[in-house]
Parts: structure tokens; C-alpha cells; sequence
């Protein structure tokens, strides 16, 4: 049985740490009053604890609605799809529009299987979701 | 498990299949993770072959017995207020692999999924 000592805990805390870093890049921009949060990589069981605080702050502090913009994402399990369905739900509580867009590839075949794609509102890309709101 | 999804583009699986074995493995972890051994600490064994065109993996655990092929699968038509996050898991798993079988060997959960090249 595998078992961790409080130091070893702290190290293995701190490699996952750097490696959600690596595997998830996030980024904030404004496009015409809307908040756009970007993301790039893989968003998994190792990088969605990042994913879900950062999410929460930028909800938070959002002075409108919100589009997440998913063009450079090439992975979403099931821990992903959560914390987006989390999002949303923290976006309708503060009445912001929530809106996903650029969805490509596996990222797009799992919104479809787990039936997101008629729970949220989604564009094909960022440009798209300002002109039509 | 990046070992798994490595042998599999050695093989000549096609990229956009690893990538859907890698999220198959993904989610067969994470209910293990969350299910299979409600003490704590447990083991998990992983085994990869292949036979002729096919790649052949086998997961193994030794918690509660549990058919992921028997799971009822979760309603994704209701609305996103009536939506729990749960039970999406183990449907993306079985869409994930070309075959999804079970058995229960001795005090083991054994998971295998094909992925033909």
C-alpha cells in the first residue's frame, strides 16, 4: 500500500501543482464588454482544481457576461465537464450570460455525448457569441 | 498512465484514438479513485497487449465488486438547473473505446478495453 509522509504530501502537492501549470494555460481578455477566459491544453482531473478557482474569480469579478472560449482546448473528461457545469451555474446565480465557445475535436464530441450542448448556450467562436447577443 | 496511451501510438494507434483511450483510462481512474476502496489506499493493476490489429487493456482493482457495463446511464436531456454533475463518467468511458467488457476474477474488478488500429 502506498502511503505518504506529510513532507513527501507537500512535494507531490507541489509537482502537480506545476504540472496543471504546464498542461492548462489560462488566459483573461475584454472583447467588446465581454469577459473572455481562453483556454489551451488539457483540462483533466490534474488541472481542474486551477481551472475551477480561476474560473470562480474571473465569474466573480466579470462586469457582464462571459464566454469561455474552448478553441484551444484538446481534452475535457468528465472532471472538466463539472467544473464548466459549475461555472455556469455560478454565471446564472450572478445573472451574467454564460456562453462556451470553439469547440473542436474530442472537446466537441464529449459536449455532444454528455448531452452539454443543449444545457449551455455555444458558438463556434468568440466573435460569433458577441454579434449574436 | 501515459505509458498506456505512449504504447498505443507505438503501435500505430491513430492520435485521435489515443486520445480517446487516454480519456477512457481518465475516467475509469477517477471512479476508482472516488469508489473502489472506501477505506483509503488501494491498488490498482494495469496490463497492455496487443493482438494483431487490436490493443487490448486491462484495468484491474480489488474494491467492491462493480459492472461498469451494468451502470444505468445518467439523463443528459434535463435542463442545466435539474443537471448533477455525477454519472457522466463512466458514459464517456463506454463511448470512448471501440469494446467495453467486465468480469469479476477472484477479488479483482477487471475492466478491458479494445481500441482497434
Amino acid at each position: 500500500m502506498a502511503t505518504f509522509d506529510p513532507q513527501e504530501r507537500e512535494e507531490v502537492g507541489r509537482s502537480m501543482a506545476t504540472r496543471a501549470e504546464r498542461l492548462l494555460e489560462l488566459s483573461e481578455r475584454d472583447e467588446q464588454g465581454w469577459s473572455v477566459l481562453a483556454l489551451k491544453g488539457r483540462l483533466d482531473s490534474v488541472t481542474v482544481g486551477r481551472f475551477t478557482e480561476r474560473c470562480a474569480a474571473w465569474i466573480d469579478g466579470a462586469k457582464g457576461n462571459v464566454v469561455l472560449d474552448l478553441s484551444g482546448l484538446d481534452y475535457v473528461s468528465s472532471a472538466g465537464l463539472s467544473s464548466i457545469l459549475g461555472a455556469a451555474k455560478r454565471a446564472q446565480e450572478r445573472n451574467a450570460r454564460f456562453i462556451v465557445a470553439g469547440l473542436k475535436g474530442l472537446v466537441k464530441e464529449v459536449f455532444a455525448i454528455s448531452g452539454f450542448e443543449t444545457v449551455l448556450s455555444i458558438f463556434p467562436d468568440v466573435e460569433s457569441a458577441i454579434a449574436a447577443s | 498512465m501515459s505509458f498506456v496511451t505512449g504504447l498505443a501510438a507505438d503501435v500505430g494507434v491513430p492520435a485521435e484514438k489515443v486520445a480517446r483511450l487516454d480519456l477512457a483510462i481518465e475516467e475509469w481512474a477517477t471512479n476508482v479513485c472516488r469508489h473502489a476502496y472506501p477505506g483509503g489506499n488501494g491498488s490498482v493493476w494495469v496490463a497492455v497487449r496487443r493482438e494483431g490489429p487490436t490493443l487490448v487493456v486491462e484495468l484491474s482493482d480489488e474494491g467492491s465488486p462493480f459492472d461498469p457495463t451494468a451502470a444505468a446511464e445518467p439523463d443528459v436531456s434535463v435542463p442545466l438547473s435539474e443537471r448533477s454533475p455525477g454519472g457522466l463518467g463512466l458514459l464517456l468511458m463506454r463511448r470512448m473505446v471501440d469494446e467495453l467488457s467486465y468480469r469479476r476474477d477472484g477479488h479483482r474488478n477487471v475492466v478491458t478495453f479494445t481500441v482497434r488500429r
